[in-house]
């Protein structure tokens, strides 16, 4: 009786049942990623408090470009994971897939700004042992940037779901999706602490 | 349906992307000096980007209330705490 009550028809409308999107370890992943990177977030912020001078001053030999054209590739990655979700539960696989390989694009796209703006910055001298804020700003870039390459395997991950020839499984591809966005989401909040705050 | 679901999901784009753009040039006003206004504007648009991209692209608008109430702390949570700190 209770199960009956707890699994819907088949034919109802998604949007009227309030379900788990993805599956409930990407969950417990996602929540424990977005939490160990809230208390660093915090520690970066204590010791911003500390060396507002040291921090501005350096925040100056950041490229703000390149920081803004980062954020926009990973917003046009996420738009495009979440449209590869829209069609793998409309059934369109082909252009799932192809959505997930545009997604994949602008991922490699980040990682290519990023690398030439590590580059530029170690090239003048900007290295991690400068201070404290180059050290933040090198830790906090690059575990996010492994991030992103976890989200490469995860796209590949979601490409060769929907070409199993038994059929995909949705919520496979919405787990992989609710990863990519973390990782936007992450570089949102990182592109305000470490290029924009004044 | 399936119209309104990918230009639902253009038009969160969209939006995102303005707000980035917003938030870009606001900072580049002020590239050599502290400024409060500037650091209180950035913080806020990147909190609204921020529950953007849970409730439109993760679908968290969609999902149990535990969910929707877990992501709302973590944010509330973590923007009060960069903002006090900031402050401070």
């Amino acid at each position: 009786m209770t199960a009956e009550a707890q699994s819907p028809p088949a034919d109802a409308p998604a949007r009227r049942v309030p379900s788990l999107p993805g599956d409930a370890g990407m969950w417990v992943f996602v929540l424990g990623d977005m939490v160990i990177f809230g208390v660093y977030f915090v520690v970066f912020m204590v010791y911003r408090g500390h060396e507002q001078a040291v921090f501005l001053a350096s925040q100056r030999h950041l490229s703000l470009a390149s920081g803004a054209v980062n954020t926009l590739v990973l917003l046009a990655s996420s738009r495009f994971a979440a449209l590869a979700v829209a069609a793998a539960r409309a059934g369109d696989n082909r252009r799932a897939g192809r959505l997930i390989a545009w997604c994949g694009l602008c991922g490699i796209a980040f990682l290519l700004v990023k690398a030439h703006e590590w580059y530029s910055l170690v090239s003048a001298g900007q290295t991690v042992r400068r201070n404290n804020f180059y050290m933040f700003y090198y830790a906090f870039t690059g575990v996010h940037l492994f991030h992103v390459l976890m989200g490469l395997i995860v796209l590949g991950v979601m490409r060769a779901e929907l070409r199993r020839p038994a059929g995909r499984r949705t919520w496979l591809i919405e787990a992989g999706a609710i990863y990519w966005h973390m990782v936007d989401l992450l570089w949102i909040i990182l592109f305000a602490l470490l290029y924009l705050m004044r | 349906m399936k119209g309104t679901v990918t230009s639902r999901i253009t038009w969160t784009w969209a939006v995102l992307s303005a707000l980035t753009v917003v938030s870009w040039v606001l900072a580049a006003t002020r590239r050599f000096s502290p400024s409060t206004a500037v650091t209180i504007v950035v913080l806020a648009i990147a909190a609204v980007k921020t529950r953007i991209v849970i409730r439109q692209f993760m679908d968290v608008r969609l999902a149990p209330h535990w969910l929707r109430r877990a992501t709302d702390a973590w944010l509330a949570v973590l923007m009060a705490a960069i903002i006090g700190l900031y402050l401070l």
